[in-house]
């Protein structure tokens, strides 16, 4: 659906996208993920026709943003990192307005604006004025108006960012639907952990070049051969450790630096204090975990039905500086 | 979710768009409509120019009890060019608010991108902003038609009189909307558009008069002497250019010539005394009124390649 080919811009002296061949497939997520200036936000405006390359060219649906950008425009839906609104409308007449500008029928439009509410789940605030939305509401509601045309492609500049994590849990289960619906969809972040469970594929950009790129499972194994889940639980120590390393997918287990975090419950009397405070303290335990996600959830039962006390169950996310690191080390092939 | 197929007579609509009303324009007149700005400034306007009116018929009629129709003449030549002076003052500096905003603040919601990724083509979006804006002003001009038709009710002046100075109303608008939109579409911010654009206003408006003002007398002085070597045309047409760019120079000189020669289109200039022959000239009003048009017409040209050119 979309195809680079040495796609390139320069600003000035800096070369904000250098040389990029990448290859989207139809009905695909592919998140790009790279630290800030890799030249992620230059891709997707290039892509969407608003920035023009400086050399190099790219396919969307056939068409050249080069010689096609009305062409590329029909097909391609666009949401900025900053989703701008008209304050002075409501929610509907925003969308109504852009559908207007793609030049759907005035027939049409109320019919599609109430369905696009209903897929973001906005069709209550659809009378309401935009600037009382919430970040998360703007947000939705910007790819609702990125669908208004029906696009074939939709291009996603860190969407997630400034997200609460309900915002960010809704914006996935809306992208995960959006593919079910066939839709290509281009979504960049500096964030791994945020797109690795709902891209089909990632590629990892710095210094506006794609260092590794494939499938989301295959770069994620490569990138991270083992997750760090970190559990905090109440209890007994040896106990816990002990049933977490029968676990599944569990490779190593080992207990984080004690933390004097008071939990101990008020109503709790013991007479030796030294003895209460080792049982009611949270502790932190770190499973160097080579299980999916299946495995995680069977590993959390595991330790339930063991009776370890488990406060938190979270997967620790590597910063996108140490797998840059990883990537640019010897060991890196591009 | 019961959408449309994607090729469900889409290129076939999109070649309709242009042949349908912009979009663009049907928000921007909307968002006009509804802020308070623009209740506010019809309000405000028609109080001012009703309120001198009434001050200036009160005063006229107080200093002459025993009023005929020579006083209501007065009244009416007054009330005209007070209404006229006041709609110049209004398209100059009121025209530009509309506009100055009109791209950089579009840039400032980030939505500037959405609209560049639509179907609208750069020249529609900025006819899209152009046209509102000039609209709002026609209001203004057409809510001042009562007070036009008063002054003719009490005499003292021509519909060729009225004809020159709605030529010059309506083009200095023309002018001073499309600049306000070049500079919004060229400028960093909304304040910077709108010093640079009220700077280019005030230069047209006061200081081309001022100077067409400062230097009559030195011309005119040059012209005693030139006019033996032949060079009083040359310089005469000077001040006629310099007078005919301002919209006050350009509405004065017209008037007055309408006034002393009954002749509305054309100025004649001379005879000098090395040139007996007399130079015949478009009127002030109809060299504004072309210059004017053809500024805007570059203006919009311009502010569409700009909008092209930007992310």
């Amino acid at each position: 659906m979309i195809e680079t080919r040495e796609l390139t811009r320069v600003f000035g002296k800096k070369t904000a996208v250098d040389r990029l061949s990448i290859q989207v497939g139809a009905g695909s997520i592919f998140g790009v993920i790279g630290p800030n200036g890799a030249g992620k936000t230059t891709l997707i405006k290039m892509l969407a026709t608003l920035l023009p390359p400086t050399s190099g060219d790219a396919l969307v649906g056939g068409a050249s943003i080069r010689r096609h950008a009305a062409r590329v425009r029909r097909l391609v839906g666009y949401l900025p990192d900053v989703s701008g609104v008209y304050p002075d409308m409501t929610v509907a007449e925003y969308l109504t307005f852009f559908a207007a500008c793609y030049g759907v029928p005035a027939s049409d439009r109320a019919a599609l604006t109430g369905d696009l509410l209903a897929l973001v789940d906005l069709s209550h605030r659809r009378n309401e004025p935009i600037d009382k939305l919430t970040r998360g509401m703007r947000q939705r509601l910007g790819i609702a108006r990125a669908l208004v045309h029906d696009p074939q492609v939709l291009l996603l500049d860190d969407a997630t960012a400034g997200l609460d994590p309900r915002a960010r849990v809704e914006l996935r289960e809306l992208l995960k639907e959006l593919r079910s619906m066939n839709k290509t969809i281009v979504v960049t972040s500096h964030i791994l952990a945020e797109l690795e469970d709902m891209c089909s594929h990632i590629a990892i950009m710095e210094s506006g070049r794609i260092l590794v790129a494939g499938e989301s499972s295959a770069i994620c194994a490569r990138l991270r051969p083992h997750r760090i889940i970190v559990v905090k639980f109440f209890g007994n120590v040896e106990m816990a450790i002990n049933h977490a390393r029968t676990g599944p997918g569990v490779v190593d287990v080992r207990l984080a630096p004690s933390r004097s975090e008071g939990m101990r419950p008020a109503a709790a009397r013991r007479e030796d204090e030294a003895a209460a405070d080792a049982l009611y303290a949270l502790k932190e335990m770190q499973i160097v975990f080579g299980g999916d996600y299946g495995d995680a959830t069977e590993l959390l039962r595991h330790l339930m039905r063991a009776g370890v006390q488990v406060v938190s169950f979270s997967e620790q996310a590597d910063s996108l500086e140490k797998i840059l690191t990883g990537l640019n080390g010897p060991a890196q092939t591009g | 979710m019961g959408r449309r197929k994607p090729d469900d007579g889409m290129a076939a609509r999109m070649a309709k768009l242009n042949l349908r009303i912009n979009p663009l324009m049907a928000r921007e007149l909307r968002a006009y409509m509804r802020s308070a700005r623009a209740g506010a400034v019809l309000t405000v306007y028609i109080s001012i120019v009703s309120g001198i009116t009434l001050l200036l018929y009160m005063g006229v009629s107080l200093a002459n009890p025993a009023s005929g129709v020579g006083n209501y003449s007065q009244v009416g030549s007054a009330l005209f060019y007070v209404v006229v002076g006041l709609l110049i003052v209004l398209v100059s500096f009121v025209a530009p608010a509309f506009t100055v905003s009109a791209i950089s603040g579009e840039r400032e919601r980030h939505t500037f991108g959405l609209l560049k990724t639509t179907l609208l083509s750069p020249r529609q979006i900025v006819w899209g902003k152009l046209i509102p804006a000039l609209g709002y002003i026609l209001l203004l001009v057409l809510a001042t038609l009562p007070l036009f038709s008063l002054a003719f009710l009490l005499g003292g002046i021509e519909p060729a009189q009225f004809a020159a100075a709605l030529c010059v109303i309506l083009a200095s608008a023309a002018l001073f909307t499309t600049l306000g939109l070049f500079v919004s579409s060229r400028a960093s911010s909304t304040l910077s558009a709108t010093v640079i654009t009220y700077s280019v206003v005030v230069g047209i408006v006061i200081g081309l008069s001022a100077l067409a003002i400062l230097v009559f007398p030195a011309l005119a002085g040059l012209g005693t002497r030139a006019g033996a070597s032949g060079g009083a045309p040359v310089l005469t047409a000077v001040f006629v250019a310099l007078i005919s760019l301002s919209p006050v120079g350009a509405l004065v000189t017209s008037e007055a010539n309408f006034v002393n020669t009954g002749n509305l289109l054309t100025l004649t200039i001379g005879p000098f005394p090395a040139s007996p022959a007399a130079i015949v000239l478009p009127a002030p009003f109809l060299i504004l009124t072309a210059c004017y048009l053809a500024a805007s017409g570059a203006l919009l040209w311009l502010a569409a390649r700009a909008v092209r050119n930007q992310a």
